[in-house]
């Protein structure tokens, strides 16, 4: 009698779909809501109530949320209605996903963030990215780019504000991340395998008893008091022939699912690797100060900051993105024993962003991508990552121009993986 | 990676380990590998290139194999009240017989 050894775990994963019994069967579709109704508020947050759990079943790799967000803002007399830079995203205010006992895949504070994101690391075509409003941020900010102009921090912030209208906007939420280059370590950065291989980090198995997931999610207010969680502005009444501004505002939501069909064969399904992906956003304030060290205060593999800037008391105390080219001079992400990773100005950095994707960042945005093998091939990685687990001390110094406003703050977008210890 | 000689962090607690001295939070692996119900994808079904058996016989080989699933099963045969070759007699014995059953058995007067 022979036996064969048995296949790893993910053996087979990757197979091209039409190989029987053994190939991948990729899918893209609906998950549970469909032009499902979200409420959005004038002056007051919502909490949308409702939601339907995730699909149960299968092996997912990110979910799509398409909005469309029907408007009516209608300008009162005397009044003056400002557009959020963050406009249309950050009419999706907190939204969080997190499935049972594992880290919070994605949170953020607003959409935008969550745009921030995709625009790192679009989960479908990794430096192919447009707009998810239609028009391409490289274009909108100038192509090519004049070498004179590579110093300032690109503007043009998408800015399709219609007073009366149908928005339409889609964010990924990533429950994993694709590598080209993948080195599956320990906690303590020891290499399992010593070579790197294609991995999908790692993908949620869906098909669980205890896989009831909500995601949470909060609109914004119409009309906020800061531009940084709401689209717009208004001005408050004051003479007594003024009429006040209204906002009419309503969405529907959709939900998809991108991933693979499960199957009884471990060696075909995607393997499970020891790190989680996650996507959180923290805020740190820069009250005062015109010189910051933030301390990057999260465990894992960091494989891209996002520095989003804030002053709240700007553009007469709606707020607005805090202009880089003018008011940053350096950004420092440095480890261990003042081992700089990156000194950059916002030119540099900018630069160094759009070599890395073909597009720059909107204004008032920073972004490390760590995870671009520097090899020149594009290539994804986590192998150049700042591993805060083996890694002192990593921070961001911050050198502004001059001392910031007592409210201004930036809020960090962290990409990482985080360790998943293993047992029960 | 078990029985490698990879150093692993020393556990404290539930969620919890020391890594390079310092104290770390960790989620667990169960959470990734839930507990699956129902049955997944077994395999995607193949197409399997149709071999005709060489004893099935079509009077119109021309349009037979379109019409019908070819070596699925005996085309119409040539003799249709043959025991042997049709199922045709064995269903009208069943009926009589099932008609006689269902008059003698079950509709027996006590």
């Amino acid at each position: 009698m022979t036996t064969t050894a048995p296949v790893a775990p993910g053996a087979y994963y990757g197979l091209p779909t039409w190989m029987p019994g053994l190939g991948t069967q990729f899918f893209e579709g609906l998950d549970s809501d469909t032009d499902f109704a979200v409420d959005i508020s004038q002056s007051a947050v919502k909490t949308t109530n409702g939601l339907s759990e995730f699909t149960q079943d299968n092996i997912v790799f990110y979910w799509t949320l398409d909005f469309v967000v029907t408007q009516d803002v209608t300008t009162g007399t005397g009044q003056t209605v400002t557009t959020s830079p963050h406009f249309p995203f950050n009419y999706v205010g907190n939204f969080s996903v997190s499935l049972q006992s594992q880290y919070s895949n994605v949170q953020v504070f607003t959409g935008y963030m969550l745009f921030l994101f995709n625009l790192l690391r679009p989960l479908r075509g990794r430096q192919a990215w447009r707009n998810m409003l239609g028009a391409n941020v490289a274009e909108a900010n100038g192509t090519p780019l004049p070498a004179d102009t590579n110093a300032t921090n690109l503007v043009a912030t998408p800015s399709p504000a219609q007073a009366t209208g149908t928005i339409r906007f889609s964010l990924d939420v990533p429950a994993s991340m694709y590598f080209d280059r993948y080195w599956d370590v320990t906690e303590t950065g020891v290499s399992a395998s010593g070579v790197p291989v294609v991995a999908q980090v790692s993908p949620q198995y869906m098909a669980g008893a205890a896989r009831q997931v909500t995601p949470k999610l909060q609109m914004s207010p119409a009309f906020g008091s800061g531009l940084d969680t709401s689209p717009f502005n208004t001005t408050t009444l004051s003479g007594t022939a003024d009429s006040a501004s209204t906002a009419v505002s309503s969405a529907v939501l959709t939900v998809r699912r991108n991933g693979v069909y499960a199957t009884n064969n471990p060696a075909v399904d995607p393997p499970i690797y020891n790190w989680q992906v996650q996507h959180i956003e923290k805020q740190y304030g820069l009250g005062g100060r015109a010189k910051k060290t933030l301390a990057l205060d999260e465990y894992g593999q960091i494989t891209g900051l996002i520095l989003s800037f804030w002053d709240p008391s700007a553009n007469g105390g709606l707020g607005d993105v805090i202009d880089l080219s003018t008011q940053l001079d350096t950004a420092v992400l440095s480890y261990g024993s003042a081992l700089q990773r990156f000194n950059d100005t916002p030119a540099s950095a900018q630069r160094r962003f759009v070599d890395q994707h073909g597009f720059a960042p909107p204004k008032g945005v920073l972004i490390w991508d760590l995870a671009i093998d520097p090899d020149g091939s594009g290539k994804i990685t986590n192998a150049y990552s700042l591993n805060t687990l083996v890694m002192a001390s990593c921070t961001i110094q911050l050198t502004f121009s001059a001392a910031l406003s007592s409210t201004a703050y930036v809020n960090i977008g962290y990409e990482m993986l985080k360790y998943v210890m293993a047992g029960s | 990676m078990a029985g490698s000689a990879v150093p692993l962090a020393t556990p404290i607690s539930y969620g919890s380990a020391a890594v390079n001295g310092q104290l770390v939070g960790f989620q667990t692996s169960s959470a990734y590998r839930p507990v699956n119900y129902g049955t997944g994808l077994q395999a995607v079904p193949a197409v399997t290139p149709v071999n005709i058996p060489p004893s099935a016989s079509y009077p119109t080989t021309g349009t037979a194999a379109a019409a019908g699933a070819p070596g699925t099963g005996r085309g119409p045969g040539t003799s249709a009240l043959n025991l042997k070759e049709s199922p045709a007699l064995w269903t009208v014995i069943f009926l009589v017989v099932g008609f006689i059953i269902l008059r003698h058995v079950h509709w027996r007067k006590g």
